[in-house]
């Protein structure tokens, strides 16, 4: 098992470069037996995990069955959201349960936040270096 | 139950500041059903972006502990 893993800031605008560059991690999600590699935004900023209403869907859960239902800030205010627990796994470590707030904003990024991704991976970055290092809780 | 072609003449019926007041109710209805917090009062919620939905969190940790309960029992 990898005790501590490397990555690479994204460049999400290549006019501008470096200056553009976050976090994006590499990760796959798996709801049931539906599984989708997808790309989360670590954002230490942000108290919970986000999932877009498309992704949810991807993964097969059914938004009616979902009760609990959770209050978010910012642009996110304006729809509703709601409690999804899916098991993830990044890279070669042990897969967790990342419980997301999934909600229903098509255009909403994949956040990886505190609740709980940064409760069960500790995550190191390098800003100069435009990386970032992970490893399991 | 009133069908439209019913109610449709007594809406007409309404005073202009009673059609206002039905306009603001059947909004606020569609928003509550839809779980969609107002634009009015965005501005009034305490929760100011995603770095202090402590309340969201909280809903999310019960969620990972009924799974954990549900997976080992």
């Amino acid at each position: 098992m990898a005790n501590k893993v490397r990555f690479a800031f994204t460049e999400v605008d290549p006019s501008l470069g470096a200056l553009s560059t976050l976090p994006y991690l590499p990760l796959t999600l798996t709801y049931q037996s539906q599984s989708l590699n997808v790309s989360g935004l670590l954002d230490t900023g942000s108290s919970v995990n986000v999932l877009p209403y498309e992704i949810g869907l991807a993964l097969g859960a059914v938004w009616e069955n979902q009760r609990l239902s959770l209050p978010l800030g910012g642009n996110l205010a304006r729809f509703e959201a709601r409690a999804l627990v899916i098991n993830a796994t990044v890279e070669e470590f042990p897969d967790v349960d990342l419980a997301f707030a999934w909600t229903q904003d098509k255009y909403a990024p994949l956040i990886l936040g505190q609740m709980n991704f940064f409760l069960a991976f500790d995550v190191c970055f390098y800003r100069s270096e435009s990386a970032f290092e992970i490893s399991q809780k | 139950m009133l069908t439209t072609t019913q109610f449709v003449p007594m809406l007409r019926e309404l005073s202009p500041s009673d059609k206002l007041l039905l306009l603001n109710f059947l909004a606020a209805e569609l928003l509550r059903e839809y779980g969609i917090v107002p634009l009015s009062i965005q501005d009034d919620l305490p929760s100011q972006g995603l770095h202090d939905s402590f309340e969201a969190a909280a809903v999310l940790a019960q969620a990972l502990k009924e799974k954990q309960e549900l997976t080992h029992g």
